[in-house]
C-alpha cells in the first residue's frame, strides 16, 4: 500500500520515437509519471498503446532507429538524461529490474537457469562465483522452485511457463531493486498459474519494500495490486489516480469505456455499469493529429475536441486529459 | 477461386552491386549470344609466334601458350560456359521439381524413403560423383551437361517437395480440396505459381554452382574438350605458365570470379526481393 | 551425452556403407571396360586375354559378389591392389590420407578464425561502412573459385612476393619448416571460399540472434551491449553456423581435388584423379572409400560439437 514516500521516479514529457521507412512514430508522446518508494503503479493500456515501449525507455533500453527524449527523467535523487551508458548499467539489474512477457524468449536457451540468476550478481560484483550460486539457488527456492539445487542446473526448455517466469522474477528480485518494472509477467502464463505467479511478486514487492511500475491490459489485476494507475492511450497518459478512485469515479471516455467492457460481474465497485465494447480500434501511429486521439472511438466528443486536450487536475491526485472536464 | 500469390514484397530499390551485376551480366550474355560479331579473330587460330603475350594493341587481352587471342577465346568461353550451366540448371529443374511434387503426392512412407535418398545425394560431395561419371562416360558437351544436371536436380527436387507440402496444408488449398479440385487443376494453379519465386532463388544458385562445377571439371582437363574454349580450362592451361608471364592466367580467372560474384549477388538480390521473410 | 553419440556413430556408419554403395553401382553400371582400357591395344585382339585378365581382378563374378567382397575388403583393411603398380591400395591410402586433411583442416582453420569474425563484423556494423565493406569481402570469398583465389595466391605471393612455393611437397619429418611452407597456399585457397560462407551465414544467424529477447534481458541486468551481444548472443548464434559449416564440409573435401591438382600436393584426391584416368578400379574405389570416410568423419565431428554447444540437440536426437 502507499507508503507516501518521496518521489522515487519523477518523469517529465517522455518522447519515443521511431523511425521507420514508412514514417517517424511516436509511440510513446509526453509522458508524466512519478512513482513513489514501495508504491504499485498499475500502467493500462491496450496493444498499440506505447505501454512496452514506455518500460524499455525508462531503462534506457531502446535501440536506433529509436530515440528517446524527456524534459525530466529523475531516479532516486539522479538525474538519468545526463547519465553516462556505464553508469546506467550499474543502475540495470540492481536498481532498477526488468521482468518481461514471455519467459520462454526472455530466457537465454542454452544457459542453465541458476547461472542466468547468478549472472546478475556477478555484472555487479556483488558475489564470488560460488556465492552468487548459492544465492541463486536460494532465490530459487525463495521464489517457489522445488528441489531448487536440482533445479537450478535445468535449463529454461525443461521448465514449465510458471517456473521460467518465476526464475525472471528472481533475476529481477536478487539485486533487491528499488524499482521493479513488470511488462505484462501474467499475460503468457497459463490461467491457473496467473493468480500464482501474480501473488509471487506481489510477495517480493512488499518483503522488498521496492516500487512496482506493473504494466497490463488487464483491469482486474489492476484492481487486485494497485496503488495509483495511470491509463495510457496511443502513447498519452489520458487518465490518473489512485486505484479506488479511478473505479469509482473514472472520468475520461476511455476509462469508462475499458471498465464497461471487463466482465467481472462481483467487483462490488462495478456493479450497476452495464457491459460493452469500445467501437473502433487504436489509431495508426503515424496518423496521429494534433487533436484528441480518442475522439473518433468516443461518444462524447465535441468540436473542442479537434484540438488537443490538457491534462486537468481533478481531486487529490486525479488527473484527466479530456475537455469535459475542462471549465 | 483465384491462387494467392506468396508474400509480395515491394521490390527493395536496387543497391549498387545488383546494378552493376546486371549491367555484366548482360554484357557477357550479350557476348555468348553474339560471339561470332564480336570476337576479333578466330578462337581457334594458333599462332606459335606469338605466344603468352601480355594485353596489347594488338591481341586486346593477351595471347595463350599456343598464340591464340584470348579476348576471343573469352567471348566465346562466355557461350560454352553460359550454355553449359543453363543447360544443366534447365535439365536439373526438369528432373527434380515434377519428382520432388510427384513425391509430395505420394504416400507418407514413400515421401520419408524417398526424401532420405534425395539427402544422401545432396550431401554428398558432388564433385567427386562428377569426375566419376565423366570418367567413364567419356568426353563431350552433352555428358558435361547431363552429369552437371543430375548432381543438381536434387536441390530442386527438395525445393519442390518442400514447397509442394506446404502450400498443400494452406487453409484456402484445402478448401479447394474439400470442394473436389483434382490433383492437376491444385498443382497448375496453386502449387506451381507460389513456387515461383523460391525455385528462381533457388535457380540463380543453382546456375553459379554449375558454372563453378563446370570451371572446375574443366580446370583439371574433364570438362569442355579442347580445343573449344572454357574458362575453366584456359585458366588450367594458363597456370603452368604463371612464371613466364601472369597476366593470361589472370584474364580468364577475373573473367570468371566476376560472372559468379555476379549471379550470386543477385540471386541475394531476388532472394531479398523475393522472400523478404526468410533469414540470408 | 553417450547415447548421442551412440547415435550419430551408427548413423555414419550407415551413410557410409549407402554412399559406398551407389559409388559401387556408379563405377560398375558405367560405360567403359577396365580391361580393355588397362590392356590397351593388344586387347582388342585376343579375347582370351581379356578373359583371363577378368578372372584374374575377380571382375567376372557377378556384381553382388563383388560387392560383398569389397564391403569386406573394407572392413578389414583391404582395398585390393593398384592395378597399374600391383601395390595394395591400402598403403597409399594411409600414406596419403593425412596429407588431406592437413588441407582440410588448414582450410577449415583460415576459414572460421576469418570467417567468423567477419561475420560478426557485418552483423554488427549493419547499414555502416564496417558491415558493408565485411559483408563485400564475405560475398567475394564465397564466390571466388578455389582455382582463381589458388592461382592470384601463387601470383603475388610466389611470383611477386617470392615468398612461398607455388607446389610441391615434403615430408613433415624431413622438414618441417619448409612442409607448412608448401602447406599454406593450397590450405589458403580452400579456406577463403570457405570463410564466405562462414561470414554469411554469421552474420545473418547474429543479426538474428542479437534481436532476441534475452538478449535485450542480459542487458536489462546491467551487462553492456558489448558484453550482451558477446555472451548471450554470440554463443547462440554460432550453433547454426557449426551446423552449415557440417553441412557444407563436401565443399572443403571437393576444393581439395582442385586445390591438389594446382599446388602438386600428394593427397587423396590427387590420387583419385589420376586413377580415374588410368581407370584404375582398385584405387578409384579405395580412394572413393577412404574421401566418403573422412567426409563423414567430418560430419561427426560437427555433430559433436553441436552436442557440446547446444543442450536440445542432444536431448531431441538421442
Amino acid at each position: 500500500m502507499t507508503d507516501g514516500g518521496e518521489r522515487l521516479l519523477s518523469v517529465r514529457n517522455l518522447v519515443t520515437t521511431f523511425d521507420t521507412p514508412a514514417g517517424r512514430v511516436r509511440a510513446v508522446d509526453g509522458v508524466d509519471l512519478d512513482i513513489r518508494s514501495s508504491e504499485v503503479v498499475c500502467l493500462v493500456g491496450e496493444s498499440g498503446s506505447g505501454k512496452s515501449v514506455l518500460g524499455l525507455s525508462l531503462l534506457g533500453l531502446i535501440d536506433p532507429p529509436g530515440r528517446v527524449s524527456s524534459d525530466t527523467l529523475r531516479f532516486d535523487g539522479r538525474d538519468l538524461i545526463s547519465l553516462p551508458e556505464s553508469e546506467m548499467e550499474r543502475l540495470r539489474g540492481r536498481e532498477i529490474a526488468m521482468i518481461f512477457q514471455e519467459p520462454l524468449s526472455a530466457l537465454n536457451p542454452s544457459r542453465r537457469v541458476g547461472d542466468q540468476i547468478a549472472e546478475v550478481l556477478r555484472v555487479h560484483s556483488l558475489a564470488s562465483r560460488a556465492e552468487a550460486m548459492d544465492r541463486a539457488i536460494e532465490w530459487l527456492g525463495q521464489v517457489g522452485i522445488e528441489d531448487a539445487k536440482a533445479r537450478a542446473r535445468s535449463y529454461p526448455h525443461q521448465l514449465s511457463g510458471g517456473q521460467r517466469q518465476r526464475v525472471t522474477i528472481a533475476i529481477a528480485c536478487i539485486c533487491n531493486p528499488k524499482l521493479i518494472i513488470a511488462d505484462e509477467p501474467t499475460t503468457a502464463l497459463d490461467v491457473t498459474v496467473q493468480a500464482q505467479v501474480l501473488d509471487l511478486l506481489m510477495d517480493m514487492q512488499v518483503r522488498l519494500r521496492s516500487a512496482l511500475l506493473f504494466i497490463t491490459h488487464d483491469l482486474g489485476v489492476v484492481a487486485e495490486i494497485a496503488d495509483r494507475v495511470a491509463v495510457l492511450y496511443a502513447g498519452q497518459v489520458v487518465e490518473e489516480a489512485e486505484v479506488h478512485d479511478l473505479y469509482a469515479r473514472p472520468a475520461h471516455p476511455y476509462t469508462i469505456g475499458l471498465l464497461a467492457s471487463v466482465p467481472d460481474v462481483e467487483s462490488p465497485r462495478r456493479q450497476g455499469i452495464p457491459m460493452s465494447t469500445i467501437p473502433g480500434s487504436v489509431p495508426n501511429p503515424l496518423e496521429l493529429d494534433a487533436g484528441c486521439r480518442f475522439r473518433n472511438r468516443c461518444g462524447k466528443a465535441h468540436d473542442r475536441c479537434m484540438q488537443a486536450p490538457p491534462m486537468i487536475d481533478l481531486q487529490q491526485g486525479h488527473r484527466v486529459r479530456c475537455w469535459l472536464h475542462a471549465g | 477461386m483465384t491462387a494467392a500469390p506468396s508474400a509480395h514484397a515491394t521490390r527493395p530499390r536496387m543497391g549498387a552491386g545488383p546494378k552493376v551485376a546486371v549491367v555484366y551480366l548482360a554484357i557477357v550474355a550479350l557476348a555468348a549470344i553474339f560471339a561470332g560479331v564480336l570476337s576479333p579473330r578466330d578462337p581457334l587460330a594458333i599462332n606459335p609466334s606469338n605466344i603468352l603475350a601480355s594485353p596489347g594493341v594488338r591481341n586486346l587481352l593477351g595471347t595463350d601458350e599456343l598464340g591464340r587471342d584470348l579476348l576471343a577465346r573469352i567471348i566465346y568461353g562466355a557461350r560454352v560456359s553460359l550454355e553449359v550451366a543453363v543447360s544443366a540448371v534447365v535439365l536439373a529443374c526438369a528432373i527434380g521439381i515434377p519428382l520432388g511434387i510427384g513425391v509430395a503426392f505420394c504416400g507418407r512412407r514413400v515421401e520419408a524413403f524417398a526424401m532420405r535418398i534425395i539427402d544422401v545425394f545432396v550431401s554428398l560431395p558432388e564433385i567427386f560423383v562428377a569426375i566419376v561419371i565423366l570418367a567413364f562416360a567419356g568426353g563431350g558437351l552433352t555428358t558435361l551437361i547431363v552429369t552437371i544436371g543430375l548432381l543438381f536436380f536434387p536441390h530442386f527436387a527438395r525445393v519442390a517437395y518442400g514447397m509442394t507440402r506446404s502450400i498443400r496444408a494452406r487453409e484456402h488449398v484445402l478448401s479447394a480440396i474439400s470442394l473436389g479440385a483434382g490433383t492437376t487443376w491444385i498443382v497448375r494453379k496453386e502449387i506451381l505459381p507460389n513456387m515461383v519465386s523460391v525455385i528462381a532463388v533457388q535457380a540463380s544458385f543453382t546456375l553459379s554452382f554449375a558454372m563453378l562445377m563446370e570451371a572446375g571439371l574443366s580446370f583439371l582437363g574433364l570438362g569442355v574438350p579442347p580445343p573449344t574454349p572454357s574458362w575453366g580450362q584456359m585458366i588450367g592451361g594458363l597456370k603452368n605458365y604463371i612464371f613466364i608471364n601472369a597476366w593470361p592466367v589472370v584474364v580468364p580467372s577475373i573473367v570468371l570470379f566476376a560472372t559468379i560474384l555476379s549471379v550470386n549477388v543477385l540471386g541475394d538480390w531476388l532472394q531479398d526481393s523475393l522472400n523478404p521473410e526468410l533469414q540470408r | 551425452m553417450l547415447a548421442y553419440l551412440g547415435h550419430r556413430l551408427v548413423a555414419a556408419a550407415l551413410t557410409l556403407t549407402l554412399a559406398f554403395a551407389v559409388v559401387f553401382a556408379a563405377i560398375h553400371l558405367l560405360p567403359g571396360d577396365p580391361v580393355t582400357m588397362l590392356l590397351g591395344e593388344q586387347a582388342g585382339a585376343d579375347p582370351e586375354v581379356v578373359q583371363k585378365m577378368r578372372v584374374r581382378l575377380g571382375l567376372d563374378r557377378p556384381l553382388i559378389e563383388q560387392f560383398a567382397s569389397s564391403l569386406t575388403g573394407i572392413a578389414t583393411g583391404d582395398l585390393g591392389k593398384s592395378l597399374r603398380t600391383g601395390e595394395p591400395v591400402f598403403t597409399d591410402v594411409i600414406v596419403r590420407l593425412p596429407r588431406s586433411l592437413e588441407l582440410i583442416a588448414g582450410g577449415l582453420s583460415i576459414a572460421v578464425l576469418l570467417g567468423i569474425p567477419l561475420g560478426i563484423a557485418a552483423a554488427k556494423g549493419r547499414g555502416r561502412f564496417s558491415g558493408t565493406a565485411a559483408s563485400v569481402i564475405a560475398i567475394a570469398g564465397f564466390s571466388a573459385p578455389v582455382f582463381v583465389s589458388g592461382v592470384i595466391l601463387v601470383i603475388v605471393f610466389s611470383l611477386w612476393l617470392n615468398l612461398l612455393p607455388s607446389s610441391g611437397f615434403v615430408e613433415f619429418a624431413d622438414d618441417p619448416l619448409m612442409h607448412l611452407a608448401c602447406l599454406v597456399l593450397p590450405a589458403t585457397a580452400i579456406g577463403i571460399n570457405f570463410m564466405g560462407v562462414v561470414a554469411r551465414m554469421t552474420r545473418a544467424s547474429l543479426a538474428d540472434t542479437m534481436t532476441k529477447e534475452y538478449v535485450r534481458l542480459a542487458r536489462a541486468k546491467g551487462l553492456s551491449r558489448q558484453a550482451a551481444v558477446l555472451y548471450h548472443a554470440l554463443p547462440n548464434a554460432l550453433v547454426p553456423v557449426i551446423t552449415i559449416i557440417g553441412i557444407r564440409a563436401g565443399s572443403l573435401l571437393g576444393g581439395t581435388v582442385i586445390v591438389e591438382a594446382l599446388f602438386d600436393w600428394p593427397g587423396l584426391s590427387s590420387m583419385l584423379v589420376s586413377a580415374v584416368f588410368a581407370r584404375d578400379y582398385p584405387v578409384i574405389q579405395g580412394s572413393l572409400v577412404a574421401i566418403f570416410a573422412v567426409f563423414v568423419l567430418i560430419g561427426l565431428a560437427i555433430d559433436i560439437c553441436q552436442g557440446l554447444v547446444d543442450p536440445r540437440t542432444r536431448e531431441t536426437a538421442a
